[in-house]
């Protein structure tokens, strides 16, 4: 079972690139799409008809909104949309307070460091099929 | 020479009976006759061989007999010697020799002399003529010197006369009186007083009727001597027997003075003092008897005797030394303290001295050495002698070479005594020293006020009377002549929220009883900012002493000055802290973001590779190596910079997880199948510590256990045990590894210190260690040994 479509946040466009390839390369999903601003990627929810991406990706540290601003403004988005949208934090932060915050995240369901490599997608992967079968 | 007979004519027998016997004494036969008339009488009828004659005689004077005598044939013959006390006159005696008088002697004279004069005139006699010499001057010369004598004498006469006259009517004036006197002292006596006669009594006065309580003196001259008497004397002996003895006394002395116990009528028994004076009543020996009752006196007597040795004690009790000295200085009497002073005391500023010494002279010695005390002293006594003072008082230092000593001396009048004083020295030593002390006392907190800038001051809320220290005054900066209206005055200084503040913290005080301390700002009365604390204690009320709040107030400008600037620091440096954490935050993201981008790039090369490709492979992981090791170091300095600046966490601490988790996370690092782990994890109690701290600090010991492990060595070991209590935790960090040099031991904690050659690492990871144990307060201990291996072992407080 391929997921639809995961979704790449991050300002970094090279790490964007790297992630995009290892997936692809993996092959676990329909469509990957990759979103450098945390506002770009909201108008981009706002706009999706069907549902919300299987996995999301996202960055801690960028510009203009961080990743917790995305969180809160994700927050609220219709719980039908965000119910099968498993969001991992991919982050090269091993500061103790991005951990400690995004564990009390209802909505991120992992912490991982970069660099994402096949070991941590396969991770990811793994967990939004647990989670969409319970 | 004995058969000598002198006739002696004189009209005085006692001056006849002298001469007679004077004269027979020497072996001269007498003849006496009382005139000359009588003298030429007796020329008749005996044989006479001399004539010693007084000039002043009745009948015939001795002139007048000396003439007629020189006149007569056979009498002429016989020597004439006048013997007078009255012709003293050189005329007389001029004229007595004329009269042809052998000697003219005048009284009085040395018996011996007479004599002399006597056998001179017997043994010259027949030799010598003019002892029986004619009359030299002629009849009309003698009665012309005769009368002029004679009128010269009845002058003299006259005159003695007259004062006899006049003495003896003073003295019978004088008899009068005293007779008067003696009789109403007799009547009015206080003493009884009774004349007895052959034991019986003749006569009493009024005093004794009354004493003996008698109706009247008959009655009591009924009675016979000894009869108003108990039968017996205290002494035991019979009355009756004694009464004799003593009357018999006193005849036979003269007088006679007793005690005795008497009888009044009505059977009452009292004591007398009785004294017996014999005197001579009508010829025969007559006794006075006065009789005193002295009841009274011996009790008060014994009274006395009581008071007196109450008294004595006291002032031996006392340790005051205390003399009574009389207006010349002379020491009178002097108590124990007295004695015992100047015994114990050689030398002192103000001499004292025992009984019989003067004090006054010893003051006046003292005042000519120079001594002003002395002559201080000498006011003193003087001023209560003349009663321009009721008693004197004066404190006066006496050091001696041993100690140092203060006296005060207090003078007063002895009792109603007005020649005598009462001088008392007391020791104040104690009290002077104690007064002394004080002093130093209040001077040192007064000091320790004013350097301290703090003061302290008293508030009596019913009356609103606030007293300031002068320290005080000082701070607030008021006149500190002012002392009306203080209280309003003080608290005007404060701006009005705070005066408003302080009126409630003080009602609060005075209904609670609890005190305050209470910071804040005044304006001093010249215009300067300052900031005080004020301390408030309630002294509650008891004994009918008013409720009052104590308290001290301190000037705390400067502390208050260097707080603010302390605390405007402090958020300064937060800020800068803050700014700081930012700053390492994003230095941290953007250093390591590139990091890992060439990780997932050399990753996705990796993907790519062909597996013929070795070499390039090898190349990939040199790259990824690099960049790991630079991410540790970036990770290190992060590390250490947090553990630095950010404070200690409490998080509860389970060993098990905590180290499972660190080797889970390490297991994706390579490890080598030769290792072996054990881990000994004894948890007792709750462990509370930094969580962060100690995962970054086991993370490098136990990495560096499996890093540096000998290749030698066929098996790697590690252990780690960890056993807690509720005090501590102590965890051991074993391996078999290379061991550590002695020469790097002291260096391994060290800043970017790296051992060998073998390390990866940035040389900061043992570094950050200690830095961490330190913060913990916990400590680290390392043994190891060259080949052999390495042993850590820390020791952390449980922080609970």
């Amino acid at each position: 079972m391929k997921a639809k479509e995961i979704l790449l946040i991050d300002d970094n466009n090279i790490d964007n690139y790297i992630n995009k390839y290892i997936i692809e390369k993996m092959d676990i999903s329909e469509k990957t799409t990759a979103i450098t601003s945390p506002v770009e990627a909201l108008t981009y929810l706002r706009t999706l008809e069907t549902a919300f991406p299987d996995i999301i990706f996202l960055d801690i540290k960028m510009p203009e909104m961080d990743g917790f601003g995305f969180l809160e403004a994700y927050n609220k988005f219709s719980d039908e949309q965000k119910n099968n949208c498993t969001i991992v934090m991919l982050t090269s932060s091993h500061n103790i307070n991005d951990i400690e915050r995004a564990s009390h995240n209802q909505y991120i369901k992992k912490y991982m460091n970069k660099p994402l490599n096949q070991t941590k997608t396969h991770e990811a992967y793994e967990l939004w099929k647990f989670i969409k079968k319970s | 020479m004995t058969d000598k007979t002198i006739l002696i004519v004189d009209d005085q027998p006692d001056n006849v009976y002298l001469l007679e016997k004077q004269l027979e004494g020497h072996g001269f036969k007498t003849i006496t006759a009382k005139h000359g008339i009588e003298g030429l009488k007796l020329l008749d009828e005996n044989k006479i061989d001399m004539i010693i004659s007084d000039i002043v005689m009745p009948e015939m004077d001795g002139f007048l007999f000396c003439r007629t005598c020189k006149k007569h044939r056979v009498f002429k013959k016989i020597p004439f010697l006048f013997y007078t006390a009255s012709y003293l006159d050189h005329e007389d005696e001029k004229f007595g020799l004329a009269l042809g008088a052998a000697k003219y002697i005048i009284k009085p004279v040395e018996l011996e002399t007479l004599i002399k004069i006597i056998e001179d005139v017997f043994i010259h006699t027949k030799s010598q003529k003019k002892y029986v010499s004619k009359v030299t001057i002629s009849e009309e010369d003698i009665l012309h010197s005769y009368s002029d004598r004679l009128i010269n004498k009845l002058e003299l006469k006259n005159h003695a006369l007259n004062t006899e006259i006049n003495q003896r009517k003073k003295t019978e004036k004088a008899l009068i009186e005293n007779e008067s006197k003696f009789r109403s002292v007799y009547q009015t006596s206080n003493d009884a007083i009774v004349i007895i006669l052959n034991n019986k009594y003749v006569n009493c006065n009024d005093r004794t009727v009354e004493l003996f309580g008698f109706a009247s003196e008959a009655e009591f001259l009924s009675k016979k001597v000894g009869e108003l008497s108990p039968r017996t004397q205290p002494n035991g002996g019979s009355s009756v027997k004694q009464v004799k003895i003593h009357l018999e006394n006193a005849i036979k002395n003269g007088s006679e003075h007793f005690e005795w116990v008497f009888k009044k009528k009505n059977g009452n028994i009292f004591q007398g003092e009785v004294v017996l004076s014999s005197f001579n009543l009508h010829g025969k020996n007559a006794l006075l008897s006065t009789v005193r009752d002295i009841s009274e006196r011996k009790k008060a007597e014994n009274k006395l005797r009581e008071s007196e040795a109450f008294s004595k004690s006291i002032l031996s009790s006392l340790s005051a030394h205390i003399a009574v000295i009389d207006k010349t200085g002379f020491i009178l009497a002097v108590n124990s303290a007295w004695e015992n002073f100047s015994l114990e005391n050689d030398v002192t500023t103000l001499e004292r001295t025992s009984i019989g010494s003067n004090y006054i002279d010893v003051c006046k010695k003292a005042m000519a050495n120079g001594d002003t005390l002395a002559s201080d002293v000498l006011k003193g006594i003087k001023a209560v002698f003349n009663k321009t003072t009721n008693n004197f008082n004066m404190e006066y230092p006496c050091h001696s070479p041993k100690e140092q000593r203060w006296f005060t001396l207090h003078i007063e009048p002895f009792g109603n005594d007005t020649d005598k004083v009462v001088l008392s020295h007391t020791n104040i030593t104690e009290r002077k020293l104690a007064e002394y002390e004080g002093e130093i006392a209040f001077i040192k907190l007064k000091e320790a006020q004013r350097i301290a800038k703090i003061g302290n001051w008293e508030f009596n809320p019913a009356t609103k009377e606030l007293f300031l220290s002068d320290q005080l005054y000082y701070i607030f900066e008021i006149d500190d002549s002012i002392k009306e209206n203080l209280f309003e005055i003080y608290r005007n200084h404060c701006s009005q929220n705070d005066h408003n503040l302080l009126d409630n913290l003080t009602q609060t005080a005075i209904n609670t009883g609890e005190g305050y301390t209470y910071n804040y700002k005044i304006t001093s009365s010249k215009g300067k900012s300052k900031y005080i604390q004020e301390i408030c204690e309630v002294v509650k009320q008891t004994n009918g002493s008013p409720l009052t709040l104590k308290g001290t107030i301190q000037d705390i400008t400067q502390l208050k000055e260097v707080e603010l600037k302390l605390h405007k620091k402090n958020e300064e440096l937060i800020k800068t802290n803050k700014e700081l954490d930012q700053f390492i935050y994003s230095a941290s993201h953007d250093l390591r973001a590139p990091l890992t981008s060439a990780g997932g790039l050399i990753n996705i090369l990796n993907m790519g590779l062909l597996p013929n490709q070795e070499e390039q492979k090898l190349q990939l992981e040199l790259v990824e190596q690099s960049l790991q090791k630079m991410d540790v170091f970036i990770d290190d300095i992060l590390n250490y910079s947090r553990n630095k600046r950010i404070a200690i966490a409490h998080n509860e601490i389970n060993f098990k997880e905590l180290i499972d988790g660190i080797w889970n996370h390490l297991k994706y690092i390579d490890i080598d199948p030769k290792l072996d782990i054990t881990i000994e994890i004894n948890q007792k109690s709750k462990f509370f510590s930094d969580l962060s701290r100690i995962e970054i600090m086991f993370n490098n010991l136990i990495s560096n256990a499996i890093k540096y492990q000998d290749s030698n060595k066929k098996e790697w070991i590690v252990k780690i045990m960890v056993l807690t209590d509720d005090k501590k935790a102590i965890i051991t960090i074993e391996d078999n590894g290379i061991g550590i040099g002695d020469e790097h031991k002291d260096k391994v904690f060290d800043m970017f210190y790296r051992a060998t050659k073998l390390s990866t690492g940035s040389g900061m990871g043992m570094y950050i260690v200690k830095e961490t144990i330190d913060r913990l307060k916990g400590t680290i201990a390392l043994e190891s040994t060259i080949h052999i291996g390495t042993k850590f072992i820390l020791t952390l407080p449980n922080l609970k």
